[in-house]
């Protein structure tokens, strides 16, 4: 084909990135929503449907999510429903085979063994079972009127004749209105088979409940549209899913000390192993009267543009005044806050709705940063309110400052700011003897001199901890060195929800760092300072955690960055003993 | 996968299955929308809405499947617009840009940002089919049937694109004469 450079330019100009696993996920959850087109021949199809039937099956008792899918014999007024299944997608077997091999190459693969041996007996039973047993199960709780809880715990099995016959060997019989199960031992567990699950629990009835279920005489949690919707909201690998119903909720707030009243969705958990870390879903139905109203803002999409380049942490809310309002609604029902908030006001002088609310509209970016000494103690930290949606902190901040110098003007030692201009912004400090003390009670608690201020840069604000920090703020904010030319925060953003209301930022690499000394001093360790710097992912990986809120859910997502191998090494540091004291040793 | 979508664009007139339709989706609409809406989330949800309709209804036999399906975003792109109150469709300007060196970025960024704005002052119809042909390298073929529009047709819209971006761009290609 003839080259056309043009296009090649285009091509270059309008480059895209790949779709994203969630995309790819939600195609496949649609298309098995959609139903299948009629196959022109009846033979065909019957064919088609017998070899489905083998392949699925082969494909469930070998591959299956079988933890999953034992939500179809779980009734559906349970109130907590819980899965592990781990057995990999195709797209989670490279992370999945770095993990085996981790483990076999550290001797945990036994240890694993061992304690899943442990979990379901230790006895002669135990022992026999486990050749049966894979590595999916479910576990579903209900609770009782008396206020006690009563669970099950679904195990599938490689053959479930085995197992009957194992649970006959080794148990009492126990008839539940036909549902026979096996009193193992003196314990009070009883054990049945239902389907190809080796179904377990302290009550009888309930052992009832679910073969009810699995018979189609009861109805289960799978075909509740509540819980769909949640589980939909899941990763499809997810590897362990936890699932909430309304009843559970409401029961916990009580337990909580709440009389809020939920909306009738599901709260569900998922968390999925990927290449590099841990992906963790939530999603949580709100108590309906604290369902924010609509239109609140989310994030600039480069908020991180506006902080300096080189943090350990940030934290940023989108549109805090509505936060603040969701949450001073929720107060408003607890006894005694609405007289609380107007004494705050009568003392401050400073209103919630009319100065506080107006001033918090836009992004509040709260940074942590390496003080200068480098000694892990000292921090510094900026705080950024900018001027979005049309917010106004600089006139709360100097309200605020206003206030406080007339309230002191009577004190013996009245409270003075210093005004100076830096980078076209107005920089506020308090006078030289309150710096001073300040300072050298930093110092004295091991960190580098501070020295707070306060810039107005138009209406938005920033503070800071000390005066090169707040330099180094101000330069970030006009564009120089800002956190979005950080390759680590770069990183880090693209693993956020895209439409996030808050969000947090760790460089957990950084952190371990600055600690890294510490960790080459201690000489009985059986793990390197290299592999505890590294463990949470290299320098361009960290902890995200973002969220918002849809409708009346709150939706969000974490991401934990592990390096399994010295994760594998981690764990077992920890569970041998501490190496005796040799100065030969030194960590490598 | 990338040989799944060779397969489903080397066959274009046979039937075309579900599977087929969702690695069209995943790479070239999906690509079609992301270029034309500015936020990935729609992106993502016009791909989502593009393969509900495809699956929804599939034709026996369609003789483009992959100029069906981005016909179909070409649509769905064109309801986002008027939903959110644009009537012109400008091109999202949120690409990932491949550089090769930090010592030029800025310098290549530039440029590029120049080529999308020329390329944004096209008309509609000119940019569209430059567009499909260059970018989502459709044939003429599939862009007359994007486009519902004869291959003449086609034809003459791509040579006045080229002829109006270059004479609006002049200076600019002057700098790059490679292109022309």
């Amino acid at each position: 084909m003839e080259r056309d450079p043009l296009a090649e330019k285009l091509q270059d100009a309008f480059s895209v990135p790949e779709a994203r696993p969630e995309l790819t996920d939600r195609l496949n959850k649609m298309a098995t929503l959609t139903p299948k087109r009629k196959l022109p021949l009846f033979r065909v199809m019957l064919l088609g449907v017998a070899l489905l039937a083998v392949v699925g099956f082969a494909y469930n008792v070998f591959f299956g999510r079988r933890g999953e899918a034992a939500i179809a014999m779980i009734p559906a007024d349970a109130t907590l429903v819980v899965t592990v299944d781990l057995v990999p997608s195709q797209a989670q077997i490279p992370a999945f085979k770095r993990i085996a091999d981790a483990m076999k190459r550290e001797g945990l693969d036994h240890q694993l063994e061992d304690s899943a041996g442990s979990a379901i007996g230790s006895t002669a039973l135990g022992k026999e079972l486990r050749p049966y047993l894979q590595h999916n199960m479910a576990f579903a709780t209900w609770n009782t009127a008396d206020g006690k809880s009563s669970e099950v715990l679904l195990l599938p099995v490689s053959d479930k004749s085995q197992v009957s016959a194992l649970l006959q060997k080794h148990g009492s019989k126990v008839d539940q209105s036909g549902t026979v199960s096996y009193k193992i031992g003196e314990q009070n567990r009883l054990m049945v088979v239902i389907g190809d699950y080796l179904v377990s629990s302290e009550s009888a009835a309930l052992l009832r409940r679910v073969q009810l279920t699995h018979d189609g005489a009861e109805k289960p949690v799978a075909q509740l549209p509540q819980y769909i919707e949640a589980r939909n909201a899941l990763p499809s690998d997810a590897n362990l899913m936890v699932f909430v119903s309304p009843q559970g909720l409401s029961e916990a707030g009580k337990a909580a000390g709440t009389q809020m009243t939920r909306s009738a969705k599901w709260m569900c958990f998922g968390a999925a192993i990927r290449d590099n870390g841990i992906r963790i879903d939530f999603r949580s139905p709100l108590e309906k009267d604290m369902v924010p109203p609509a239109g609140a803002g989310f994030l600039d999409p480069n908020f991180l543009a506006k902080v300096p380049t080189g943090a350990l942490g940030i934290v940023a809310v989108a549109d805090p005044a509505n936060t603040l309002e969701w949450v001073q609604k929720g107060l408003g029902k607890e006894k005694g806050a609405a007289e609380g908030i107007q004494a705050f006001e009568k003392e401050s002088g400073i209103s919630v709705t009319q100065d506080i609310v107006p001033a918090l509209g836009g992004d509040l970016l709260i940074g942590v940063y390496p003080g200068a000494s480098q000694k892990p103690i000292d921090l510094e930290a900026v705080l950024l309110v900018d001027s979005n949606n049309g917010a106004d902190p600089a006139a709360l901040a100097t309200k605020i400052r206003t206030k406080i110098e007339s309230d002191s003007a009577k004190d013996p030692k009245p409270v003075k700011f210093t005004r100076s201009q830096y980078g076209g912004a107005e920089v506020w400090a308090m006078d030289a003897a309150a710096t001073k003390e300040i300072s050298d009670s930093a110092k004295e608690a091991g960190m580098g001199a501070k020295s707070p201020c306060l810039a107005l840069i138009g209406k938005a604000i920033i503070m800071a901890s000390s005066k090169p920090m707040m330099f180094t703020a101000i330069r970030a904010y006009r564009g120089t060195a800002s956190l979005s030319t950080d390759p680590a925060f770069a990183a880090m953003s693209s693993q956020m929800t895209d439409r996030a209301q808050a969000a947090t930022l760790i460089s957990i690499h950084r952190v371990l760092d600055r600690m890294r000394p510490e960790f080459e001093k201690s000489k009985n360790m059986l793990i390197s300072a290299d592999d505890i710097v590294n463990v949470f992912g290299g320098e361009n990986d960290g902890l995200v955690i973002s969220g918002y809120v849809l409708g009346d859910q709150m939706v969000g997502t974490a991401f934990l960055p592990l390096d399994y191998d010295r994760a594998a090494k981690g764990i077992k540091s920890m569970s041998s003993p501490p190496r005796m004291s040799d100065p030969g040793s030194a960590t490598k | 996968m990338e040989r799944l979508v060779a397969m489903a664009i080397a066959k274009p007139r046979e039937a075309v299955t579900p599977g087929q339709i969702r690695l069209i989706c995943l790479r070239d609409v999906f690509a079609y929308a992301y270029r034309r809406v500015p936020h990935l989330q729609d992106a993502e949800d016009i791909t989502a809405e593009v393969f509900a309709a495809a699956v929804s209804k599939i034709p026996s036999h369609v003789h483009e499947p992959r100029a069906w399906l981005i016909g179909i975003a070409r649509r769905k792109v064109a309801d986002h617009h008027r939903r959110s109150g644009r009537r012109t469709v400008s091109l999202s300007d949120k690409f990932d840009i491949p550089v090769p060196g930090p010592e030029r970025e800025v310098e290549q960024r530039a440029d590029v940002r120049k080529l999308r704005d020329l390329v944004n002052l096209l008309p509609e119809d000119q940019r569209e089919a430059l567009l499909l042909q260059c970018v989502e390298n459709l044939s003429l073929e599939e862009i007359g049937v994007v486009m519902k529009r004869s291959i003449p047709s086609i034809k003459g819209l791509l040579q006045r694109a080229r002829q109006t971006l270059f004479d609006q761009g002049s200076a600019y290609f002057l700098e790059h004469q490679e292109v022309r």
